[in-house]
């Protein structure tokens, strides 16, 4: 949006003209949303995901900041939702709608730059749950800035204003009276800069988040393709053309979004996401993979019957009710998601090796036969349960970092191999068959001697040791959970691991 | 693999000869024949003892397929046997299973940033076990159910063809036998007596036999764990 379209601004008598305006911008962000590292991005895009889907309901095209910020050109909207006041108030309610949670800042200026102070970056707003707007009229920006002081224009900027400081000037507008050749020649190209935004001209340009929709590539098979590797061939020629282009825009691929139809008039759509970035040849093999799972699964053939699914699609079909194969008639690859390419060298000991593309090959290729989320990756987690620290994430998701907390109660180790899920009944018994309970000072009241695991005979025990209660969240009034956990070792070896709660015992784990 | 999709099975040359694993193994099990091609060698998963010292060779030959008894102690040793995998950086995939215990695979020596689980197969259990002998050093699976004897044949030989260890718990159901049987013979629980103490380590008597073993059999006793995740020698 840029003030060509305008036809000019509207300025009274008296006020010094500008000779550039930056559109109007409206920053929305909530100041105390986390921070995360670069590594953790990802994770954070997802969150702030229904907030930005939210806001672009209303409005075409917006930006996503990092740190949980979206700015957009609010010239237009502004016309449309029939004023500044009106459009923040409407973003401001529809994002805490959809993020759940209030106190949601919305700056309204000339400028990125004086918009995100607006939103909630002077020093006496208050954090929290508070939220407000503020709106500074067109062409005030300026004029607003100049009370405020200098150290404002933030990360970056610090020695700068130090030094600024230190000479005396300490608000935007003694900054913007200096001559503005006599800035260059003595603080150079950042205090030019930090120049430009005290007079309240801005060059930041806002870009739409998403890639436009003619950036996605298709191929259309006519006669409808059969062969798998007549259909690679077509999606690697894609792959390629898309990732150049794509390359050309300074953006690496991050998600895609695969279709295939045949002439059946069945559609084969799923989404794709790399944990780094897609190259010509990851892109071209998922598809291949895709349609090779999705053709073979169709048709209903499992390895018994066929030749495996690697080979290809290449080999005798067992057509069905047709009197011939189904063919590919198009293949369609839209990108979901980019990231500007960050140009990473990859030294000779961070480059993957041949192995890790071998696994990662590997993996794809289950990911198309049963789905991206049926193959799973150690993740970490929290509790003093079992399994609790560790979780199984889908392969490619963010993983969260390794918990750090003690938790305490914790079982010691060695940790048991096999952990039942469901947890399995038992039963424990003493010599005269009597059944065994844990009293409310967590000691047992007879001497267990034998096991039973649901429908078994009773085991002999050959040791046990234990209970050991947990009492957690013992504060609230749902979460309440009181256990006790006993060791023992049955006749044979095998060790297993019980535990009583809600006056039954279960077997929780078998040391395997 | 070429873009074509189709897998390579004739070797490729480019500008360095780059073999088809199909030819690395044949070189590699000629080499075994002139005699005694000893551990380190490619064609071996090396093993660390003291767990080592019951493999002949020092460690599996890859391509093999393992067979664990699930009773007493198996898994522990499975988890191991991957553990050593991913020491040496190679990938361990999980097929089934959907019980084991991550702490455990952990304090056994198993990276869990190399383990790649796939719980649920469901009836593609073949499809994805083919799959993953294609890319990962070992697969560690529990067989599904009712496998025919020549799918059987042909994961092994897809196994032998790719140089990847297959790992099979309760191979009782396996209609070919494998390569090499690990039983675990004996387990004693050490740390527990009458109502105190907690489990602390056990010692495993250990035999290894099967038409890889060269008609021997191999036995050790061994610790798991004599203290955490280290196994110690029985001497």
């Amino acid at each position: 949006m840029s003030s060509q379209e305008d036809g000019g601004i509207s300025r009274r008598a008296g006020e010094e003209p500008d000779t550039d305006h930056p559109s109007r911008v409206l920053v929305l962000r909530w100041l105390d949303w986390p921070v995360v590292s670069e590594s953790e991005l990802s994770s954070d895009v997802q969150a702030w995901e229904p907030v930005v889907a939210a806001v672009e309901a209303l409005v075409p095209s917006v930006q996503v900041l990092a740190a949980g910020a979206v700015a957009l050109s609010s010239r237009g909207p502004s016309r449309y939702y029939g004023g500044d006041e009106a459009l923040a108030g409407l973003v401001s309610s529809e994002a805490e709608r959809a993020a759940g949670v209030k106190g949601c800042w919305v700056g309204i200026a000339d400028g990125f730059f004086a918009a995100h102070l607006a939103a909630g970056g002077l020093e006496e707003d208050p954090r929290g749950s508070e939220g407000g707007v503020r709106i500074i009229p067109a062409g005030k920006t300026r004029r607003w800035l100049g009370p405020l002081p200098l150290k404002l224009l933030g990360r970056g900027y610090e020695d700068l204003v130090d030094l600024l400081n230190r000479l005396g000037i300490r608000t935007f507008s003694e900054l913007a009276s200096l001559p503005g050749a006599d800035v260059l020649a003595r603080f150079g190209s950042q205090g030019i800069a930090a120049h430009r935004l005290a007079q309240g001209l801005d060059d930041f340009l806002l870009q739409a988040r998403t890639p436009p929709p003619d950036l996605s590539v298709s191929c259309e098979m006519d006669p409808p393709e059969a062969r798998m590797d007549a259909v690679g061939f077509a999606v690697k020629s894609l792959s390629d053309g898309l990732l150049a282009r794509l390359r050309s825009a300074g953006v690496v691929l991050v998600a895609v979004t695969i279709e295939a139809h045949t002439d059946q008039g069945d559609r084969s759509l799923r989404r794709w996401r790399h944990e780094e970035a897609f190259d010509a040849s990851a892109l071209a093999e998922r598809a291949r993979w895709q349609i090779d799972g999705w053709l073979s699964k169709r048709e209903g053939k499992t390895a018994a019957s066929g030749s495996p699914v690697s080979e290809g699609v290449a080999g005798p079909w067992t057509p069905l009710e047709l009197g011939y194969a189904p063919g590919v008639v198009l293949v369609k690859i839209t990108p979901e998601e980019v990231r500007p390419a960050s140009g990473r060298q990859l030294d000779l000991w961070g480059a993957p090796s041949g192995r890790d593309l071998r696994a990662s090959r590997s993996i794809a290729r289950v990911q198309a036969i049963l789905g991206p989320e049926e193959v799973k990756a150690v993740g970490f987690g929290e509790g003093r349960g079992l399994d609790e620290q560790y979780q199984r994430v889908s392969w490619g998701a963010p993983k969260t970092k390794r918990s750090s907390l003690p938790w305490p109660g914790r079982l010691a180790r060695p940790s048991p191999a096999l952990i039942h899920l469901p947890r399995l009944e038992a039963e424990l018994l003493d010599d005269q068959g009597m059944p065994v309970c844990v009293d409310g000072a967590g000691l047992l009241d007879r001497s267990p001697a034998f096991v039973v695991f649901s429908g078994d005979a009773p085991r002999p025990l050959v040791g046990w040791a234990g209970p050991w209660p947990i009492e957690e969240r013992w504060w609230s009034d749902g979460g309440q959970r009181r256990q006790a956990r006993m060791q023992v070792v049955v006749g044979g070896g095998d060790a297993h691991l019980l535990s009583r709660e809600s006056a039954r015992w279960w077997l929780e784990a078998t040391y395997a | 693999m070429d873009a074509s999709g189709v897998a390579a099975t004739a070797p490729v040359l480019s500008g360095d000869t780059v073999l088809s694993p199909a030819l690395e193994g044949l070189v590699s099990k000629g080499a075994n024949k002139l005699g005694g091609f000893r551990a380190g060698s490619s064609s071996v998963l090396a093993i660390a003892s003291p767990l080592g010292e019951l493999f002949p060779e020092g460690g599996i030959p890859k391509g093999t397929f393992v067979g664990v008894t699930a009773a007493a102690g198996g898994l522990s040793v499975a988890l191991t046997l991957a553990g050593e995998v991913t020491k040496s950086r190679g990938w361990v995939a999980v097929c089934g299973l959907a019980s084991l215990g991550l702490a455990a695979a952990e304090e056994l020596g198993v990276d869990l940033e190399r383990l790649v689980m796939v719980p649920s197969p469901g009836s593609r259990w073949a499809d994805v076990m083919a799959a993953l002998i294609d890319g990962f050093d070992m697969v560690l699976a529990s067989p599904g159910s009712s496998v025919s004897r020549e799918v059987a044949r042909r994961l092994a030989a897809r196994a032998r063809q790719r140089g990847s260890v297959v790992v099979l718990m309760d191979p009782s159901e396996w209609p070919e036998s494998p390569d090499l049987v690990v039983t675990v013979l004996a387990c004693n629980w050490e740390g527990l007596e009458g109502g105190y103490g907690c489990l602390g380590g056990r010692r495993m008597d250990i035999r290894l036999a099967g038409r890889r073993a060269r008609g021997r059999s191999f036995r050790r006793t061994l610790w798991l764990p004599a203290s955490p995740s280290r196994f110690g020698s029985d001497v």
